[in-house]
């Protein structure tokens, strides 16, 4: 390294590198362009994509993966992982199915199921940030907990009565805005504004780049004075919070409540912040990417559906999926000589 | 440049290199190096980081293969080495960061491999005999631990004689020590060089690298000085000298030399009183830092320090005690606390706890103190790095921008980086860990003066450090630690290495006289 380069010639360099040579590297980039390529191929294929039905349940289905894969982002980010986000999504929609079947209001139930989900991560963060036990441990045994709550909760019994305000949690959760004519659903437009507040976060705030300097080395963040527990909890708390919101609005979708709920969930989230560039080491990982990878997997199984393959080949193609994404961007770095 | 026939030659050399040379794009790494090894040579190898010491490695290990020139051993020639070929040659590594794997036993790391086996059907591995068959080797080395302890009970110095045992176990002909002693304390370095004379009283040569010079004469018979891929100079026994080794490694010449302090020592700053640490509940310590000052201390690794020093920047519990800073009693919950109140620490171990190598040097300036970088409430990356130009020219940090990833750089700047995150937040006390542990003469210099500049600007300065020359060149009082307590304090009038020897092992001091 010359150490006598000016600064303006380093910065030169850096910023004339290329436009094009910086986004080739960049991992959310392909997963875009397989995101798009595959968009423009079904609507080749198929005339059923395109249509608005369609679309509308494509994008929110994938909003609640998405909703739940911003959460897992921040959480993966600081290196650590919660496997209990299904069974909170399970939780909160449980709060919210007793509250207002019992005949009380939409707006005891929002509270209600969002602080039973906030909780949940409480406690989660508590035991790994305080106590000092491994996430993975951790919230695997609070997906057992969690779950097994919101069953005895459920009583085994399927819920569609839903009180007096049935139908404004039907209308949030299963509704649209119209925007220029297309039906947009509202679990889209809530997972739009969280990308949103969680890109902004994670750049711009303390918080954010608190999050980034603990996954990068915990240790060193410790000795600067990064309120690291805090920041830890906090975090579970994000993710919590993001499930009990997928659990509201999917109660509102679906129109009911069965003790399945969320069940597989965490690992799809997971997927997608992987896909999505996020690495289970820690220190990486983007809102941006969190959405394009759940979007990628909810277009690979809508695409399977529609041209009539076998649903059983999914796994297939998502597992490829993750893997040709983490193994890509390997090769891409060694091609740097990192 | 030396020509081989300059290098004195032993009667039947090891290991012979002639007019070795190796180029990256853009760099000759070594240029045209001859060496010749016999048996049982102590053998200094100094020179500052990319000096070419690394690559000569590298070639020695078999991992790469040098471009031209040959390699000789026991008279058999080789174009290059590969990592088999070199260890089948009976070339031995003990690297700076060991190899070992803490959770198995002393005889497992050895033989891992290689483990010997019952035979039968399942073949299982005979861990008795395994133990049995070490047990030899750490005699040799004078080791006091048996071969069945867990790797990660051992001391720094255990655990390289748990490298130099397996060197042994292979009957390496050549054992060479990556800077073995940048991380032992005093007493245990003595141990190291016995078992340096041990190895050559057995006929084995000994490549030694390192930036402690003070070792490097003790230990060798002859020193071979690299400077920018060249063999710039080949002392002689009686030839070894500490400056005239520094000023062949960086061209002119560079003392250590003790600047005395623009200030009297001002008020109290920090005081410790009574402080009890998770490692000796049962001792008290205490100390009192001055405004202005740089009270080194020293100590034998397990003495205490490094427990009293998280303790003070509050990342270990207080046991019992008190610390009080200008007088005030303050209570250090955790290190943000002790942030908060301008309480610094730059830790010992640079890469694992000072600072975060995949972020640029600008955000790990900005990191302790980001509301300082914040316009309404969202950090601000233009704000960050005009602070981190202000202190790459003020403490001389050598990287392309500051933008550039903190792991690029060299040991010296990466410090430079941790203290300039410090710096940028006023510090009223500044503990340094190790200060220049892995860091080359020069940069260590200006290590040094950074110090002094801080003291002199009125901030307490408290300097944990193992390196001897260091404690004695640099510290305005030195304390010293024995088993948890303070056993003495020096003045300047009083520092020498015999005293520091003394009250480090709990002995009085010799009277004057």
């Amino acid at each position: 390294m010359t150490t006598d380069t000016s600064l303006k010639d380093a910065i030169d360099q850096q910023t004339h590198r290329g436009f094009l040579a910086w986004l080739i590297s960049r991992q959310i980039f392909w997963i875009l362009l397989a995101v798009i390529i595959a968009i423009i191929a079904m609507m080749l294929l198929t005339k059923t994509f395109a249509t608005p039905q369609n679309l509308f349940n494509v994008t929110r289905n994938f909003a609640f993966v998405g909703i739940v894969g911003l959460g897992m982002t921040a959480v993966i980010i600081t290196g650590g992982i919660d496997l209990s986000v299904g069974a909170t999504v399970l939780i909160s929609a449980m709060t919210t199915t007793i509250i207002m079947h019992a005949g009380l209001p939409i707006t005891l139930a929002i509270p209600a199921s969002i602080a039973a989900s906030l909780l949940v991560g409480l406690i989660n963060g508590v035991l790994i940030a305080i106590v000092g036990m491994p996430a993975f441990v951790v919230t695997l045994g609070m997906m057992s907990i969690a779950r097994s709550i919101g069953m005895v909760m459920s009583n085994n019994a399927l819920i569609y009565e839903f009180g007096p305000d049935q139908a404004i949690l039907f209308s949030i959760g299963g509704g649209s805005v119209v925007v220029g004519g297309l039906p947009i659903p509202n679990p889209l437009i809530v997972m739009v504004l969280l990308a949103l507040i969680t890109g902004f976060a994670l750049r711009w705030t303390r918080w954010g780049r608190h999050l980034y300097a603990i996954g990068g080395n915990e240790k060193a963040a410790v000795l600067t004075g990064v309120p690291v527990k805090a920041v830890k909890i906090s975090v579970y708390m994000f993710v919590a919070f993001c499930a009990g919101l997928t659990g509201f609005l999917q109660t509102g979708w679906l129109g009911s409540v069965t003790t399945g709920f969320g069940t597989g969930l965490e690992l799809t989230v997971i997927a997608a912040t992987v896909i999505g560039g996020a690495s289970l080491a820690g220190g990486t990982g983007t809102a941006l990417g969190a959405v394009v990878g759940a979007a990628l997997i909810e277009i690979i199984r809508n695409s399977l559906t529609l041209l009539g393959i076998s649903t059983f080949w999914q796994g297939t193609f998502v597992g490829s999926f993750i893997i040709l994404a983490v193994a890509s961007n390997l090769l891409r770095n060694k091609d740097t000589g990192e | 440049m030396l020509d081989s026939r300059d290098q004195e030659a032993p009667a039947r050399a090891f290991l012979k290199l002639s007019a070795v040379r190796k180029t990256y794009p853009g760099v000759v790494a070594l240029a045209g190096f001859d060496m010749l090894v016999g048996p049982g040579e102590v053998i200094g190898l100094v020179g500052e980081n990319g000096a070419g010491k690394s690559t000569l490695m590298k070639i020695l290990g078999g991992v790469t293969v040098p471009d031209s020139g040959t390699i000789e051993i026991d008279g058999a020639p080789y174009a290059g080495l590969s990592v088999g070929g070199s260890m089948k040659a009976g070339i031995a590594f003990v690297h700076q960061e060991l190899n070992l794997f803490d959770n198995l036993d002393v005889a497992a790391n050895v033989y891992i491999g290689r483990e010997p086996r019952r035979g039968g059907v399942l073949n299982l591995v005979d861990e008795k005999q395994m133990r049995a068959d070490v047990l030899p080797y750490l005699k040799r080395l004078g080791a006091n631990f048996a071969p069945n302890t867990p790797v990660a009970k051992l001391s720094l110095a255990q655990q390289q004689m748990v490298e130099i045992a397996k060197a042994l176990s292979v009957n390496a002909r050549l054992v060479i020590l990556d800077e073995p002693t940048s991380s032992l304390p005093l007493a245990e370095t003595d141990k190291l060089l016995e078992v340096i004379a041990g190895l050559k009283a057995e006929g084995i040569a000994v490549i030694f690298i390192s930036h402690r010079l003070h070792e490097i004469e003790r230990a060798s018979d002859r020193v071979l000085v690299l400077r920018d891929g060249v063999l710039v100079g080949e002392l002689k026994k009686a030839e070894i000298d500490h400056d005239r080794m520094v000023k062949l490694m960086i061209g002119r010449d560079l003392k250590v030399a003790y600047a005395a302090p623009k200030l009297d020592k001002g008020e109290v700053v920090l005081a410790a009183r009574g402080i009890r640490t998770a490692a000796y509940p049962t001792r008290d310590v205490g100390l009192e830092l001055h405004a202005g000052e740089i009270l080194g201390l020293a100590g034998l690794v397990g003495s205490g320090r490094t427990e009293l020093a998280r303790v003070l920047f509050g990342v270990d519990p207080l046991y019992a005690g008190t610390v009080t800073l200008n007088g005030e009693p303050v209570t250090l919950r955790n290190a943000s606390d002790a942030v908060a109140r301008g309480i610094f620490l730059v830790p010992e171990d640079r890469k694992g706890e000072g600072i975060l190598l995949d972020l640029p040097i600008s955000e790990n300036i900005s990191l302790p103190d980001l509301d300082a970088y914040a316009r309404s409430g969202l950090v601000s990356p233009a704000l960050e790095r005009v602070q981190a130009e202000r202190s790459r020219s003020e403490l001389g940090i050598k990287a392309p921008t500051v933008m550039t990833r903190t792991g690029s750089l060299s040991g010296g700047n990466q410090q430079k980086v941790v203290l300039a995150k410090w710096l940028a937040m006023r510090p009223k006390v500044l503990i340094f860990d190790e200060p220049t542990r892995g860091i080359d003469v020069g940069a260590k210099a200006e290590i040094y003066r950074l110090m002094r500049g801080l003291a002199d600007a009125g901030v307490a300065v408290l300097m944990i450090s193992s390196d001897m020359e260091e404690v004695i060149g640099v510290s305005d009082r030195i304390a010293v630690m024995h088993e948890g307590r303070i056993s003495g304090l020096l003045g300047r009038a009083e520092f020498s290495e015999e005293n520091v020897l003394r009250l480090a092992v709990g002995k009085p001091l010799a009277k004057a006289g």
